[in-house]
């Protein structure tokens, strides 16, 4: 996510979350109803597709899709260009949700010290 | 004691004395030596007519005549010193030192 | 299990596949039988090169196609009690893919060899052991146990030390072979500590053993010894003098081994072993934080040197380092490809300056070259296109590796301080590059008018061109065909997409700047001597003559002044004879040798017994 150096050492020291925290709100605050994701490709599928273990994520169905594409297309090396870009996508939607909580994070941290201090 | 006897025992010891608490010249220590051989000589003499034993009566001879060799030998030593270190001096002959 | 007509349909293609091996070696090998002259042998060499290439395009073929690997156990090589040493061969993603580039830049530098060493009376030996450091290399490359690697490790070091003092009637090229030999010497410490640790720790030697059995211990130990390795082999910092003394050796050396094979085995190495150094948190930093410092030192050292082959090698010191905070980021496969990216274009530029050199009549100082880029349009060109690929312009070869590993160091949780260095380093990049372009191929001509520039040999254009072609598009084509390992970063606002472009044309026009300026214009740092990185910052200096002179100081005085002289003779004899003498000395002055006084004595005795005697009774 970046470093974030200023926030993080200079202007707000105790309320910057570090990106590998786990977040320490209730993941259900201020909203009215929010599902878990849930993984599209199943166990079997991406044992079968042989994907290596730190590609076994949220966007794997569309990393199957994308590489039976180039395996069916072999020696045409440019023709997957719309399968790389929807994995691709996908991985930038999974990145942009996690910058948002953290965000949230920060944001709930920033407001409960904001309440803090007004009752001291 | 007697004192003649006690006469030529003081007549020795003092020779003795001054040979060894001499003065720096050799002949002194000579002429000590030979203070020292006239009154064995005569203690002798003394001792002999005294008890009256006739075997002895001829030792203050063969005293005598030892004693004039060695007051020979001893001015050999003499002339011998004075040739060597020039000077019959006692504190020259420094051979026993380092 | 295999039926009687695999069995036989086995033997039948081993066997055609060997015979027509052995054919193809004939035929390249005809016109020595024909003329066994040593220039012919060198050809040969040559070819032979180019065929293996092509051979290992099969593995990389297969890899790139199906996906497979494969590792090959052959033999049970000895046994010492419980403990077995195989010989094994892994061709993974890794050694398929190097081993192509390994072979091309080799081919390339060998032809181009052909041209630079033809006057060489021993041009045979010269490929010979050219020829004996490419196996060892590829032993490193495709072992699957320490043993192995250990090898081609050692090979590649001794082939070194005999290619650097290729001249070695010249003492500097003695004196850079062997510190080349001590620096990794003292690398190969901690790869001894390695093989130590996996023989006590995981009684294997066998990567695959290695891996398995060190998943829940603490691994900092062995990750800080390999790091030590690849220090001493890749010339980080604190190891790393050898590389600017190893440019004693003829340009084909140092195209081969310090640009583009040699070099990396040591980023090889960490590589091979990344998931021992993952589980170790203070040896990423250490990767981190000795790459960086090592990226920006030989950067800033590359800006201030006049000879183009140091500034070359220092700015492979320099790559090398990044390629070391590459692992430290976590990023093993980025720092393989800027493995195989940066031997296209790094060995091109050393070819280059091989070329001008031969062309100006052996002179390597770019304050006497200019104006080469009318005088040899081809190497110009290329060294043009090296420099750019360096730097990492879009879309060139350089880019794929370097831009992605710089968007992943600045989207990374890590120190500010390792990614400032790295970026500084970047922007050092452009200034020496174009310091280079400018002094060499810029302005009038600043050397005798009557030198040799020729560059009409065909061996040398088709090998130019061969480096040229890859350090174009093999970028290209290697992220195109290659599934991906880990996912990369791709979220990352416009200025931290744009930060390597925008940090090397910041250095690109501050050095045009810097160009413009002459003597009446006011100088910015002119009370900033430059001595510090013109003598690389001191450190050949102080470690190599003022540490060995302490180091011998300290041991004459314990073996002579303090052994010998004391404990042997002050305290012993000496001292009997000291006292000895004193109390005698002192004696000596009372003693006088007087007669006299031992008579004066006895007498005294005598009297004072007799007296007491008298009295007593």
């Amino acid at each position: 996510m970046g470093a974030h150096l200023v926030r993080r050492y200079i202007t707000d020291r105790d309320t910057e979350p570090i990106c590998t925290d786990k977040p320490s709100f209730d993941p259900l605050y201020g909203f009215s109803e929010r599902k878990e994701r849930e993984m599209v490709a199943t166990q079997e599928q991406m044992n079968m597709a042989q994907l290596p273990m730190d590609l076994r994520d949220y966007c794997a169905h569309y990393l199957i899709i994308f590489m039976k594409c180039r395996r069916d297309h072999w020696p045409n090396i440019s023709a997957c260009a719309h399968q790389k870009h929807d994995w691709e996508y996908c991985e930038h939607k999974d990145y942009v949700m996690r910058m948002k909580e953290y965000e949230r994070e920060r944001r709930l941290r920033v407001r409960k010290k904001r309440i803090e201090a007004e009752a001291a | 004691m007697p004192s003649t006897q006690f006469v030529f025992f003081t007549m020795f010891f003092l020779s003795l004395g001054g040979i060894t608490f001499y003065r720096n010249h050799i002949l002194s220590v000579l002429l000590c030596l030979e203070g020292l051989m006239l009154s064995l000589f005569l203690l002798l003499a003394i001792w002999s007519l005294e008890t009256n034993t006739t075997l002895f009566m001829a030792t203050p001879m063969l005293l005598l005549a030892f004693s004039a060799c060695e007051a020979g030998l001893g001015l050999a030593l003499l002339i011998a010193t004075t040739r060597t270190h020039g000077a019959a001096n006692l504190n020259s002959l420094t051979t026993l030192r380092w | 299990m295999m039926g009687q007509s695999e069995h036989i349909a086995e033997i039948i293609i081993s066997s055609l596949m060997s015979m027509t091996l052995m054919l193809l070696m004939g035929i390249l090998g005809f016109p020595i039988i024909i003329n066994n002259t040593k220039y012919n042998k060198a050809i040969f060499t040559m070819k032979a090169v180019k065929l293996a290439f092509f051979w290992s395009l099969l593995p990389a073929g297969l890899l790139i196609i199906t996906g497979t690997d494969f590792t090959i156990n052959t033999w049970e090589w000895f046994h010492i009690s419980t403990f077995t040493i195989y010989t094994s061969v892994k061709i993974d993603y890794y050694a398929a893919v190097f081993l192509p580039v390994a072979l091309y830049v080799t081919w390339s530098i060998l032809q181009f060899a052909l041209w630079y060493m033809e006057k060489d009376h021993n041009i045979d030996q010269f490929f010979k052991y050219l020829l004996i450091f490419l196996i060892s290399m590829i032993i490193l490359v495709t072992a699957n146990n320490l043993f192995q690697l250990f090898i081609g490790w050692e090979g590649v070091g001794i082939m070194s030390f005999l290619l650097i003092s290729w001249w070695f009637g010249r003492p500097d090229a003695n004196s850079a072979a062997l510190q080349a030999v001590l620096y990794n010497r003292t690398g190969d410490l901690g790869l001894f500590v390695m093989m130590a640790w996996t023989m006590t720790s995981t009684n294997s030697w066998e990567l695959d053993d290695i891996f398995l059995h060190s998943q829940n211990q603490n691994m900092t130990m062995p990750a800080l010894a390999l790091i030590l390795a690849a220090a001493g082999k890749s010339a980080q910092f604190g190891l790393h003098p050898w590389l600017p003394s190893a440019m004693e050796g003829p340009t084909p050396v140092s195209a081969l081994l310090h640009s583009s094979t040699m070099v990396v085995a040591g980023i090889f190495l960490l590589i091979r072993f990344y998931p021992i150094i993952e589980q170790s948190k203070t040896a990423m930093t250490t990767c981190l934080w000795l790459g960086s410092l090592t990226t920006l030192f030989t950067a800033a050292c590359a800006l201030t040197q006049n000879d183009i082959k140091k500034i070359i090698a220092f700015s492979t010191s320099s790559q090398l380092g990044f390629m070391m905070v590459t692992i430290g980021l976590g990023q093993p496969r980025l720092a393989f490809l800027h493995i195989c990216t940066h031997a296209f274009f790094k060995a091109m530029l050393f070819m280059c300056s091989g070329v001008i050199i031969h062309s100006l009549k052996n002179e390597q100082d770019i304050r006497k070259m200019g104006g080469m880029y009318f005088l040899t349009p081809l190497t110009a060109s290329c060294i043009t296109l090296g420099s750019l690929a360096l730097t990492g312009t879009p879309f060139l070869s350089g880019f794929y590796s370097k831009d992605a590993i710089i968007e992943t160091l600045n989207s990374s949780h890590l120190n500010a301080c390792a990614l400032s260095m790295t970026l500084i380093a970047t922007s050092f990049t452009a200034v020496y590059s174009l310091r280079i372009l400018y002094y060499v191929l810029g302005g009038q001509p600043r050397f005798n008018s009557l030198s040799p520039i020729n560059e009409n040999d065909p061996n040398l254009n088709t090998s130019l061109m061969r480096l040229a072609v890859g350090s174009l598009i093999f970028g290209q084509l290697i992220t195109m065909s290659l599934p991906p390992k880990t996912t990369s970063v791709l979220t990352m606002t416009l200025t931290m997409k744009m930060t390597a472009i925008l940090v090397t044309l910041t250095g690109l026009t501050t050095a045009l700047l810097l160009t413009q300026s002459d003597s009446l214009h006011k100088k910015l740092w002119s009370h900033l001597p430059l001595h510090f990185t013109t003598l690389l910052g001191f450190f050949p200096l102080t470690i190599h003559r003022l540490l060995p002179k302490l180091t011998l100081q300290m041991g004459h005085l314990i073996s002579s002044q303090l052994i010998d002289q004391t404990w042997f003779k002050l305290l012993g004899p000496k001292a009997i004879l000291k006292s000895s003498m004193s109390l005698s000395k002192y004696i000596n002055t009372i003693q006088l040798g007087l007669i006299k006084l031992h008579l004066m004595s006895f007498t005294i005795a005598l009297l004072t017994t007799a007296f007491i005697y008298t009295i007593m009774t």
